[in-house]
């Protein structure tokens, strides 16, 4: 009977591990392109603020929680081209600019909520409901913990081996790398660096987006500030920790979803730990996982610099 | 290198006048910056359907309409310039600290832990006491990310942020928890109980909420400005942030010099937040501060670093804060406006240093220069 309890209760953790690690494996891969390109993007969390906001829009919109992820994808992917333009064709410096980048995500989507809702409180929209696998969805225990998700979460995991074919298997992915490595390197053999990177900060941010868009159409249906709150920055050092490999970052952004579906159940289970400590648990991990794995030392050598460098 | 002074002939006219267009530039840029933004901040008003010229008359006449309001402003600006000082400090080392809202939080509590304590101290033994256990608190919230970027380049911005998000934690146990107020009520607060009479800051401008905070941030302006640009550790600060390596190389112990800079950034993060508390709040809140820590950089930024800048940044930031509430009032134009002409300054000046390059009164500047030597 014991036993039962336990497998239960595993069962249900691991399944929401799997959910929760939606979002942040979204912005990851994203977060991956944009390093791999060489640009440093701290704003990847007001890309993910951007795309809650950019699909509730699109939900309400269209009517549709496939166009709210149109709205998320584009509302990230125009944060993409502007950090482009800030940060390629003017050069600025890319930590202070993604910075940026966060406070005006969330400034502009609170001064636009609130412009539209007095009362603070959104309307609820069209969200993405579990679709179950045939077949593979009744397989015991694998079936519930993978198969009985939402598309997105599908999405999100179909798109790990889509990434490391495209960036590790494909010349495209080759002169991408290229530009993050040695950009001039890469000019003298004709690779288009500016436009290459340009690119990879559009996908970028419309792949943070839809992390946004699964925040609010996949998990609560509307709209709320504060729904990112941090994931971004986790999402970052899920990068560096799974040494920007798409598999690996995939199993760090796991941990964290397992770590946040842990410190979310023992809440309710009466520990003799105070739910504040429960809260700071994934932020604790990430950060002690992050200060012990991020000198290795295999960033993209270019990471960082603009470019041209004068 | 600038502001070191020639040693023997004294500039020529062309070089000094060269350089006073290069000094006004400096100065007009963030103001080109703020007005850029305010602008762009006009637009996305209209865009909700609301006059922006009505908006921003009303934001106008919530700075200036009384003296009281002056006062708001001042108080908005003091936890604002602290901050900043620190931030505009540790930048000029080149270490991207956005950790201050934690510093702050951190800051806040110890400060708050000692202003509570009925211990009979006299004022002028009480504040001080307060102040100094919010800088140890913010300090050693910014030491262990200090550490780990001088001593083994552990990009700060990462391990700052996380910190930011496990001190508003701690903040919100303490709140709850052992420090909270009447613990028994039903309705009690996630607050403290009030701070001593005797670690209230003093009101210096009665009848406005003007506190003496405010001198306090005057006087770490002037401090900082000296150490920064007077006292030889405030030159190697710099050196550290204009390069590392060659710093190194002419022997100064750059690690150190990262380490202390961080931990005086984060103390003084922690000053602000107390002041915060001792100064208008009375108590700490769970989740008391709105962003203090973030705007601080946009503050730090704009002033290019420099403590005098800063805080004619954090004066204009806090009229735009007490402005934008009557606006959100009169107006119904949402205060998270404020946050967007924040972000839309740190892009201003992220890209500034290209748009000087590009602008022809400092390529004035730099050919007096190159022909003067």
């Amino acid at each position: 009977m014991e036993e039962v309890v336990w497998l239960t209760f595993l069962v249900s953790l691991l399944a929401a591990g799997v959910r929760l690690a939606t979002p942040l494996l979204f912005a990851a891969l994203g977060g991956i392109t944009n390093e791999l390109a060489g640009v440093l993007n701290i704003g990847l969390e007001g890309m993910m603020i951007a795309g809650t906001f950019g699909a509730y829009i699109g939900a309400l919109l269209s009517g549709s929680e496939w166009g709210g992820a149109l709205g998320g994808m584009l509302a990230g992917g125009l944060l993409g081209l502007l950090f482009a333009y800030l940060s390629i064709t003017w050069r600025g410096d890319q930590v202070v600019l993604g910075t940026g980048l966060n406070i005006f995500a969330l400034g502009l989507t609170s001064f636009f909520f609130r412009s539209m809702y007095k009362a603070g409180i959104s309307q609820f929209v069209p969200s993405f409901q579990a679709w179950n696998v045939p077949l593979l969805s009744d397989i015991p225990l694998i079936g519930q913990i993978f198969f009985r998700q939402v598309p997105l979460v599908y999405l999100a995991y179909m798109l790990i081996p889509i990434a490391t074919f495209l960036l590790y298997k494909t010349t495209w992915g080759l002169k991408l790398r290229c530009c993050g490595e040695h950009p001039r390197a890469a000019e003298t053999v004709g690779v288009n660096v500016v436009k290459t990177r340009y690119l990879a900060l559009c996908l970028s941010g419309m792949l943070a987006g839809l992390g946004g868009t699964f925040l609010s159409l996949g998990q609560i249906s509307a709209f709320t500030e504060g729904l990112v709150s941090g994931r971004g920055f986790i999402a970052l050092a899920a990068i560096i920790f799974g040494r920007w490999k798409p598999l690996n970052v995939a199993l760090a952004c796991l941990l964290f979803g397992v770590a946040d579906a842990l410190q979310l159940r023992l809440q309710g289970f009466g520990l003799p730990i105070r739910y504040e400590f429960l809260l700071m648990f994934p932020y604790l991990l990430t950060l002690v996982t992050f200060i012990i794995f991020v000198n290795r030392g295999d960033s993209p050598a270019g990471l960082g610099k603009p470019y041209p460098e004068k | 290198m600038e502001n070191v002074p020639s040693s023997g002939s004294p500039p020529s006219p062309a070089l000094r006048r060269a350089r006073w267009f290069g000094y006004l530039q400096i100065i007009l840029m963030p103001f080109g910056a703020v007005l850029a933004a305010l602008i762009v901040g006009a637009i996305l008003i209209a865009l909700t359907g609301v006059d922006p010229l009505f908006a921003y008359q009303k934001m106008w006449e919530g700075i200036a309409k009384s003296n009281y309001q002056v006062g708001l402003v001042l108080v908005k600006a003091t936890p604002l310039l602290i901050i900043g000082l620190g931030l505009g400090f540790v930048f000029n080392s080149g270490v991207f600290n956005i950790g201050a809202e934690g510093q702050l939080y951190m800051g806040a509590l110890l400060g708050t832990a000692i202003a509570i304590q009925n211990w009979g101290l006299p004022a002028w033994l009480h504040i001080p006491l307060s102040l100094l256990g919010g800088f140890v608190g913010g300090g050693l919230w910014g030491l262990l990310p200090g550490y780990l970027k001088a001593r083994h380049n552990i990009n700060e911005v990462i391990t700052t942020i996380l910190l930011n998000y496990i001190a508003i934690y701690i903040v919100s146990y303490f709140t709850h928890g052992p420090l909270r107020d009447n613990p028994l009520a039903e309705a009690a607060l996630p607050q403290t109980p009030e701070v001593q009479a005797s670690a209230q800051l003093p009101l210096i401008w009665p009848p406005t909420r003007l506190h003496a905070g405010f001198l306090l941030g005057l006087g770490l302006a002037l401090t900082l400005y000296l150490v920064t640009y007077r006292m030889a550790f405030g030159y190697k600060a710099r050196a550290v942030g204009s390069s590392l390596a060659a710093a190194h190389y002419a022997g100064m112990n750059t690690t150190l010099i990262m380490v202390i800079v961080m931990v005086v950034s984060g103390g003084l993060a922690g000053v602000a937040g107390t002041v915060e508390i001792l100064g208008v709040q009375h108590r700490l809140r769970d989740m008391f501060s709105p962003g203090l820590g973030y705007s601080a950089i946009a503050i730090a930024l704009m002033g290019n670093n420099h403590p005098f800048g800063i805080l004619l940044a954090a004066m204009l930031f806090g009229a735009l804060q007490v402005g934008a509430n009557n606006m959100q009032a009169l107006a119904g134009v949402p205060v998270t406006i404020v946050d967007v002409i924040q972000a839309m300054v740190i892009f201003f000046v992220a890209v500034s240093a290209m748009i000087r390059w590009r602008a022809p009164l400092l390529s004035l500047f730099r050919r007096a220069e190159e022909a003067s030597g």
